[in-house]
């Protein structure tokens, strides 16, 4: 069974899908307020580790120079797809080879050229979270794929979304077109004050969200819908409100929408990560 | 779906104190073995080197015997030339003597005698019978022709068995 697991400012979340008899479950730790020092995540960790005998599990990097994008390649040979790709990533994504760790995926060919995602973090980013599980993951996300990959494998998979994933001091925005992410970034200095969002609030997502629809090509910013996950989508009338930021409709996003799941089902927008680390590691 | 992996080996675990201990007892047995190895092996070196100085000792020892034989030798070759040089002073001495006496002898004239000689370094004196000074005089004479003598004095020592005694002191060339 695999794990996904979020570390949050706040609180540990995990997935756990069903294997066997073994039913899907989700959960949360809380992190004291006094102390979330990396020492007591490692050790919240380590005992949540032993208490769920967890061997496979993938978590979602994210901040402190944790960089994705989407963008064509041009089409060769397979061999050498890697050596372009990272001559590429030094333009697209500041690629250091002295410092970062690349990783890609190609998504599709259209005529000359692959279409790609791409991610870059430093190793020392990389290290520093590695270390604070138990065990050596089975693969490491970034919480930008991570949100894609939620959204491609749920119903709104086909559609043209808009997602914004929104915590207490976190936020993640993707774009996703027929099937493939056109859009991918973190959203720096996110502050939620309150779970419902005031007018200030909402007029400063309002001006951010409309500022990131522009990053999109002319021909893609016609979208279907807005989604909202994470802490903020608790409150279904955030969602509302801020997709008619950018004139669409705003629906809650439910990971888990016709999966069956043991734990806190009702605050299923929290889990968007674990969730689709967990699925990562299937 | 989307599939990137950014996972890296994970860094090295940190050494617990038993790993420390373990590590520490495995130096310290390797070193006390080590060093026990080295030992036996120093010590049948130093047997080895002990029967080797043992050996030279010997040889040394013989080799003195052999110089102390080899000094008496030179001494014994330095008196057996010492001799050989007197056996040839000697012989010089016995070839000049037969030599001189010879000549004296060859040139007595008629009726001389030669009564006694005696032969130094350098002169020889000699004790002739003649029947007259003349005689003495041509003897003298032809001793001198042989351009081996020189001589220095004839003196008349008076009469003897009829004939004149003359006793000559000449210079052995």
């Amino acid at each position: 069974m695999t794990y996904g697991i979020d570390i949050s400012e706040e609180e540990i979340r995990w997935v756990r899908l069903p294997k066997g008899e073994n039913p899907a479950a989700c959960g949360r730790i809380q992190l004291e307020d006094n102390d979330r020092s990396p020492r007591r995540i490692r050790q919240v960790l380590k005992e949540f580790f032993s208490r769920e005998r967890v061997s496979r599990f993938v978590f979602p990097l994210c901040g402190q120079g944790v960089r994705a994008r989407v963008f064509a390649s041009d089409k060769v040979d397979i061999s050498e797809l890697e050596d372009n790709v990272a001559w590429e990533a030094k333009f697209m994504l500041t690629y250091d080879t002295r410092r970062d760790v690349l990783s890609f995926d190609p998504l599709r060919s259209v005529g000359s050229q692959t279409w790609i995602v791409a991610v870059a973090a430093p190793l020392e980013v990389i290290q520093r979270k590695s270390g604070l599980f138990p065990k050596k993951p089975t693969h490491i996300e970034t919480a930008l794929t991570a949100l894609a990959n939620a959204v491609l494998h749920s119903k709104w998979g086909e559609k043209d979304i808009i997602i914004l994933h929104l915590d207490r001091s976190r936020g993640f925005l993707v774009v996703v077109s027929h099937g493939n992410p056109i859009l991918m970034q973190e959203i720096p200095r996110v502050n939620l004050k309150e779970a419902r969002l005031s007018e200030e609030a909402l007029s400063l997502w309002h001006d951010e969200l409309k500022v990131r629809r522009n990053f999109l090509p002319q021909d893609k910013r016609r979208l279907d819908h807005f989604l909202l996950s994470g802490e903020a989508a608790l409150v279904s009338e955030n969602a509302r409100a801020l997709g008619e930021c950018i004139d669409l409709t705003g629906e809650v996003f439910d990971p888990f929408e016709g999966v069956e799941i043991e734990g806190e089902k009702d605050k299923a927008p929290l889990f968007t990560m674990a969730y689709a680390c967990a699925l990562r590691g299937e | 779906m989307i599939r990137i992996d950014l996972a890296v080996p994970r860094r090295r675990e940190r050494l617990t104190t038993w790993h420390y201990l373990v590590i520490w007892v495995c130096v310290f047995l390797f070193v006390v073995v080590g060093a026990g190895i080295g030992l036996v092996f120093q010590g049948r070196r130093l047997e080895s080197i002990e029967q080797e100085n043992a050996s030279l000792r010997a040889t040394s020892d013989s080799l003195k015997t052999q110089k102390t034989a080899v000094a008496h030798y030179e001494s014994i070759e330095a008196q057996y030339r010492e001799l050989l040089g007197k056996i040839e002073d000697a012989s010089r001495y016995n070839e000049r003597y037969l030599e001189v006496m010879r000549l004296l002898d060859a040139k007595l004239g008629p009726r001389m005698k030669l009564v006694s000689f005696q032969i130094e370094a350098d002169s020889a004196t000699a004790m002739v019978l003649a029947p007259s000074n003349l005689e003495v005089r041509r003897y003298v004479d032809a001793l001198l022709g042989s351009a081996m003598f020189e001589l220095i004095t004839s003196e008349p020592q008076g009469s003897r068995e009829g004939l004149i005694q003359h006793r000559l002191l000449l210079r052995v060339r």
